[in-house]
């Protein structure tokens, strides 16, 4: 039981995929990291576990530096996202085989796999073979084998991302009641936001280079640092485009180049005049665009017409995408909801929901 | 374009152990210009069915016919469907513009033609910009593209689609739901999609046919399939977060019948259809189904109230997921993303009765 320390590590291929990174997972914690895929979230797990040797920078393990100490000696336990199960051996010896590994007297094997398949609700499987279980227990087994060596950190590797939604929801709170992954420094891994947002006790958001923002849940979605993890978090992504600050009679507004244009709320106007930096691009989540009808009383929001470009329902909501003076936007809609392509709609904005990021750097300028 | 009917359509595997029924009884009809989506859980006889539409497999019992002519005896090529897949398949030699072109070469379209009917599809698809690129050089999704590109450029009499997004990540995955709708909508081809995704085929179809152990369980549009699901297999495999399902006894005289949660003091109170049919089928227990979105912790307008104990807020950001438990019964309820619950707590959640459907228990058949 230990915290993790990431000191300033380096790791490179052709190209660096981890620069100068720096990252505490206190005991206990369950840190979600989440980005693209491709971005180097394996490849950072990889550097804890000890699978890739670092080109700089430090990994302590409850204080310990074990930059230079081999995998298998540093008590992390690692599941991949392919399972990684031994085809040939049932899900007991699965389960059994890291306890084997150490040469753990047979009755204490035993128990302590039939504890974690009772935990993970696969105990009825243990004399199964991997392809006679399904994906859902085939991870859960993965996940046994990871639970039972009771190692001082978890790694774990987009485990449920190749499930069916239903699964991934009940795996999801699987992981919420775990006891065992809540007493121990947990990195898990995912390229799903919601997944992160529901699991993790902090976020970080991984970009080129490494975590863009680290984080509550709450927080990295509500208060994006960087346009990155704006567009990273939510589905369909934050509408996002450039513009311009101009001044409309003494009001701030910001103008596409489309033409479109937006006002910028009094609470924002004071930090985007102090800037002196004309260039700006907006961010308003699909969730903060309302579809109204002329009785609809406005409170404070700002008013425009659109048209319908796209309607589509998708379960749980529907999303519509928008045209209003040649800008794109997607709105999250109610699935009762019927448009058809190019009706005429009135959309609401509430200006203080908008986001404003540096046309350079994508930095969150009121942050 | 055409009309895709299948009549009475069963396939039969060989096996070491006797007989394997793929495919039961298929009725199906796919009117001219629609989209449908072939949905259900592996091995549910969607690719067997799909396989017989194109030729690629022998019809061991009943007809597959376009425009009302039979195809059962036709090959493939014949048959002049399309058909995309999961890999992409495309001549990694080859630049974009002859891969999409690759198909009228083999049908000697002349050069005029052919290149009209690239820039066309390469200006619908969007890729207009890709055209002298190699495969190699281009995203995942734009790949995808190209591979329907292909497909689209033989102006065939119907499109298969066979699961041709499940790989792409869900950024990719949700542009590209909108890219194919727009496509079907200007191109307004019948087409089939085959998907194990049901958000998929909910967003992209017209009506989705939903099969599963070789039956089709339920063919009809979205609002059908959510509102009235022929059973509690399309329940439970239509809509995310999945749907509630609870054990109860039907409680109460006519005036203030109820359903009692098993295990649980939850009495839900469903609309007077509902207690209609379960009045008409004589039904003393019942299985109830209740959709996540379709309970909520604000009231409406005609809400009934109940309340259980918080065991998780999971947060997702455009909204949140609370699940609550009373007795033995866990329900999953969405709630606005600035709701915040600790566990331990109770709440008050609010339903339509309109929303409580009710199946049959032992048949599992929906009866309200």
């Amino acid at each position: 039981m230990a915290n993790l320390d990431l000191i300033e590590i380096c790791k490179g291929f052709a190209e660096p995929v981890i620069d100068r990174m720096t990252l505490t997972v206190e005991q206990g914690e369950f840190f979600v990291v989440v980005g693209p895929s491709g971005i180097g979230k394996t490849t950072l797990l990889r550097c804890v576990a000890g699978l890739e040797t670092l080109d700089a920078g430090r990994v302590l393990i409850d204080g310990k530096d074990v930059t230079r100490v081999p995998p298998y000696q540093r008590n992390v336990a690692m599941t991949f996202e392919s399972y990684a199960l031994y085809p040939h051996l049932t899900v007991f010896d699965n389960i059994a085989s890291p306890l084997k590994a150490r040469g753990l007297p047979k009755a204490e094997v035993a128990q302590r796999v039939r504890d974690v398949a009772r935990l993970l609700r696969i105990d009825k499987l243990l004399d199964r073979r991997p392809h006679e279980v399904s994906g859902g227990q085939k991870q859960r087994t993965a996940l046994g084998r990871t639970l039972v060596a009771k190692p001082d950190v978890f790694l774990l590797d987009e485990p449920i991302s190749h499930l069916d939604a239903k699964i991934r929801h009940e795996l999801r709170r699987q992981f919420h009641e775990l006891e065992e992954l809540r007493r121990v420094a947990t990195i898990y891994v995912t390229h799903d936001y919601a997944e992160a947002l529901s699991l993790g006790d902090r976020i970080g958001v991984m970009g080129p280079g490494g975590l863009q923002q680290i984080g509550p849940p709450r927080e990295v979605f509500d208060r994006p640092g960087t346009l990155f993890v704006a567009r990273h978090l939510g589905q369909p992504s934050i509408n996002a485009f450039d513009g311009v600050l101009e001044d409309d009679g003494g009001d701030l507004r910001v103008r596409a180049q489309s033409g479109f244009s937006l006002p910028v709320a009094d609470a924002h106007a004071a930090r985007l005049r102090d800037r002196n930096e004309p260039e700006i691009t907006v961010g308003i989540r699909p969730q903060f665009i309302d579809v109204v009808d002329p009785a609809t009383p406005t409170d404070g929001r700002f008013v425009f017409d659109a048209q319908v470009d796209l309607h589509e329902a998708l379960g749980a909501n529907g999303v519509l995408i928008a045209k209003s003076d040649g800008l794109s936007l997607s709105v999250i809609t109610s699935t009762s909801a019927a448009f058809t392509p190019d009706q005429p709609i009135r959309l609401a904005v509430d200006p203080h929901r908008l986001h404003y990021f540096s046309a350079d750097l994508g930095h969150n300028v009121l942050l | 374009m055409a009309q895709v009917a299948l009549t009475d359509v069963n396939k039969v595997y060989p096996s070491r152990h006797g007989p394997v029924h793929a495919v039961q009884n298929l009725n199906l009809t796919v009117e001219d210009g629609e989209f449908v989506a072939l949905l259900g859980p592996s091995g549910c006889g969607k690719t067997s069915t799909l396989r017989m539409i194109v030729g690629l497999e022998e019809i061991t019992s009943g007809t597959v016919a376009f425009d009302g002519r039979p195809m059962n005896d036709l090959s493939p090529e014949q048959r002049n469907v399309a058909m995309a897949f999961e890999t992409y398949a495309l001549y990694p030699t080859f630049t974009i513009a002859d891969n999409l072109g690759f198909p009228l070469d083999v049908r000697n379209v002349d050069k005029a033609e052919r290149k009209r009917r690239i820039d066309a599809v390469a200006k619908m698809l969007r890729i207009e910009h890709l055209l002298g690129s190699r495969p190699r050089q281009l995203s995942g999704g734009e790949q995808q593209r190209v591979s329907l590109g292909r497909a689209l450029i033989r102006e065939p009499a119907a499109f298969i689609l066979d699961e041709v997004m499940s790989h792409l990540d869900a950024h990719l995955k949700f542009q590209m739901l909108f890219e194919l709708r727009r496509i079907h909508q200007s191109v307004g081809r019948t087409t089939i999609y085959v998907t194990h995704d049901q958000m998929e085929a909910l967003a992209l179809s017209d009506r989705v046919a939903v099969m599963s152990n070789a039956k089709l369980q339920q063919f009809g549009t979205r609002d059908e399939l959510y509102d009235r699901p022929a059973n509690r297999f399309v329940a439970d495999f239509i809509g995310e977060p999945p749907t509630n399902f609870m054990e109860a006894q039907v409680d109460g005289g006519d005036g203030s019948m109820a359903l009692a949660v098993d295990g649980t003091d939850l009495r839900f109170r469903p609309d007077e259809e509902r207690l209609a049919a379960i009045r008409r089928d004589g039904l003393n227990r019942v299985s109830i189904g209740i959709r996540p979105q379709n309970i909520s912790v604000h009231p409406g307008p005609e809400t009934a109230a109940l309340t259980a104990r918080v065991v998780l807020d999971e947060f997702l950001g455009e909204q949140s997921i609370v699940t609550v438990a009373s007795g033995d019964a866990q329900i999953r309820l969405t709630a606005p993303p600035e709701f915040e619950a600790a566990p331990g707590e109770d709440v008050t959640f609010h339903y339509r009765p309109a929303d409580v459907m009710v199946f049959d228990p032992q048949t599992e058949v929906f009866v309200a």
